[in-house]
């Protein structure tokens, strides 16, 4: 038998055999392919298979084959057409800090400019306009600079634990300031994007006694689906660290504005890394926990309100954005 | 540091300290530090009551020193004064001047600090003896050296004329010979109409200091600068050539270095040496002559720079 018909003979069976196959391997390797897992809640048809044809040509044309299909010449006709497994990404980083690359784009639906939670911040213009925000775990610095551009701010911070992620945000500010008009009082007048700076670093620190020495200096600050990542990487320990250093660095009538994922969303990355796995074992503190937390003399909070919940997104990022007051 | 790689090759802070840690160990250094937003200390080099807190720290986490200074008075910077020690150790070792057990050294003008006495004391148990003439920085310096446990190395001194250094002292140890002298003299000539301020000829270009004035005045400027003050001590050293092996002091200004070699060159004291002390964004420079006939200061190239 030529090898054409071959493959054509066994093509059906091998869907259907693959397909449950790839059901049972997509549950176990979402955590490495976040790019893969776009609208991922309710679960997706498995992808297609590259057709045996592609495969074949390749195979003739050059010597290399680099789709996933392996022909093995020695044994039988079923067992030739051997489905490599679904090539995984743990060669590249796993974002244990949640410092996905192309994390606008996904959360947004590939509309990187329409963050809905820019929706629930524009009826709260007031908390913004010519204030001095922190903006924690700012990724690529979408948001911190869409926040200074509509809402007039008078300074935002953007701070991330991902020098890459500072460093790309750096470079949409480069193009923005470029963008601009020769002349332009941008700069004197401290308006956008003269208003913006990112900053690297991790904003838990490496020992409470610090907070000894942290002063109020922001009016602001966001705290976006950051909670997840600072919780599972640095416990219940590094989360609460974070919470009273919010306090410390606001000033008196200052705001927190929190949106904490819950904690049916940490399942999933729970076996990124060794410390993430032990935390999440050891974890006694959980977002139900959180505003009482706020609240209580340890932090120091007098109040909340709810802002509101974002519309029109994906069902999982639907979450309650809170503010919580400072005396 | 800008001048890091010039620092003494066993100088500690030649890799400077993680504060971040120290802040985190020290509370009375944490309170003068500032935190930054990614987490790490900064230290305000320009604020007198900083510069204290960060010397003392450093004395007690690397020296196990616990100092104090007397209000008002000098604060000394560390790396600067281990340098010093560390050059004066060199010449001890390779002139082979004593064992190492047996060491005796003067500290002309030791301060409230007493801090090059200490060091010596603490680092390398030499037996130290602090000359001091102002009675509150005497009484500071006793205190440090109690506190610290040294009372069987290190000797405090009253001198009570301002104007002779060595005499009283001298005679009070009719037959004790010192290996050196080491002094921090006053900068600058209190003669001058301004005698802090620098020769530079644009005020505005030149940049602010990094860090900032410590001290009295008294022990900060004195007349004719440190010229005038060197030169009285190679004056008296003619009068006691052989009570101490090598004679050094400290110089504040490189135009004095020049200078106080004329003065010894006109003396036809020929056993000279300097050296270059260098750490963060100052440079200091030091002397040194003797009077003996068993070495040579300058014929060991590593100790000139």
């Amino acid at each position: 038998m030529d090898i054409n018909r071959e493959i054509t003979l066994i093509k059906p069976i091998e869907n259907e055999k693959n397909a449950e196959k790839r059901k049972a391997n997509y549950n176990k390797n979402s955590e490495s392919d976040v790019k893969k897992t776009k609208l991922q809640i309710s679960l997706e048809t498995p992808e297609k298979l590259p057709k045996p044809a592609d495969t074949f040509t390749h195979e003739h044309s050059a010597g290399t084959i680099n789709l996933p299909l392996k022909i093995n010449c020695h044994q039988s006709p079923k067992k030739r057409l051997e489905i490599a497994p679904v090539i995984q990404n743990n060669a590249k980083e796993q974002f244990i800090y949640g410092n996905y690359n192309k994390y606008y784009g996904y959360r947004n639906k590939g509309n990187e400019c329409i963050d809905k939670r820019l929706e629930v911040f524009a009826k709260r213009v007031e908390l913004f306009e010519n204030k001095q925000l922190l903006d924690i775990g700012c990724n690529s610095g979408l948001i911190t600079m869409e926040v200074a551009k509509r809402f007039d701010v008078k300074s935002i911070v953007g701070l991330d634990i991902d020098r890459t992620l500072i460093n790309q945000a750096n470079k949409a500010l480069l193009r923005q300031k470029k963008a601009l008009p020769f002349e332009n009082n941008a700069r004197c007048l401290h308006k956008f994007p003269y208003n913006v700076s990112f900053v690297h670093g991790n904003y838990v620190l490496r020992d409470d006694v610090l907070l000894e020495i942290e002063h109020a200096q922001f009016d602001v600050i966001l705290c976006l689906s950051i909670t997840k990542w600072i919780h599972l990487n640095f416990g219940d320990i590094g989360l609460k660290q974070a919470f009273r250093r919010m306090y410390l660095q606001l000033r008196s009538g200052g705001k927190l504005i929190l949106e904490a994922q819950p904690y049916r969303n940490y399942g999933r990355r729970k076996k990124m890394t060794d410390t993430i796995n032990a935390n999440f074992k050891a974890m006694l503190f959980f977002p139900e926990h959180f505003n009482d937390y706020l609240l209580s003399a340890d932090v120091g909070f007098e109040s909340f309100e709810i802002m509101g919940i974002p519309e029109d997104c994906a069902e999982g990022f639907k979450r309650p954005i809170q503010i919580f007051h400072k005396k | 540091m800008k001048n890091k790689r010039l620092m003494h090759p066993r100088n500690i802070f030649r890799t400077p300290p993680d504060y971040t840690e120290l802040a985190i160990k020290y509370k009375e250094f944490r309170k003068v530090c500032k935190l930054e937003l990614n987490g790490r200390v900064c230290i305000d080099y320009r604020n007198e009551s900083t510069l204290r807190a960060l010397t003392q720290m450093l004395l007690e986490e690397y020296f196990q020193l616990r100092v104090e200074f007397a209000p008002g008075s000098l604060v000394p910077t560390l790396p600067l004064r281990l340098n010093y020690i560390l050059w004066l150790e060199d010449l001890i070792t390779s002139l082979k001047l004593a064992d190492a057990a047996d060491v005796r050294g003067i500290d002309i003008g030791c301060g409230s600090s007493c801090i090059y006495t200490l060091l010596g004391a603490r680092k390398n148990s030499w037996r130290m003896y602090a000359l001091e003439s102002n009675d509150v920085n005497l009484e500071f310096a006793r205190s440090n050296v109690k506190c610290n446990n040294l009372e069987h190395l290190v000797e405090i001194f009253k001198q009570t004329n301002k104007l002779i250094i060595f005499k009283d002292f001298f005679d009070s140890k009719p037959n004790v010979n010192f290996h050196f002298c080491l002094c921090n003299p006053p900068f600058y000539d209190s003669t001058l109409p301004n005698p802090f301020h620098g020769k530079t000829r644009n005020e505005d270009k030149r940049t602010p200091p990094h860090n900032c004035h410590t001290g009295h005045d008294e022990e900060l400027a004195c007349e004719g600068g440190e010229v005038q003050f060197v030169h009285r001590i190679i004056e008296e050293s003619e009068l006691y050539p052989e009570r101490i092996g090598i004679y050094t002091s400290m110089l504040g200004h490189k135009s004095s270095v020049g200078r106080i070699i004329e003065i010894l060159t006109k003396k036809q004291i020929t056993n000279v040496s300097t050296t270059e002390f260098c750490q963060g964004n100052t440079t200091r420079w030091g002397i040194a002559w003797s009077f003996s006939k068993d070495f040579q200061l300058d014929a060991h190239s590593s100790l000139k720079v």
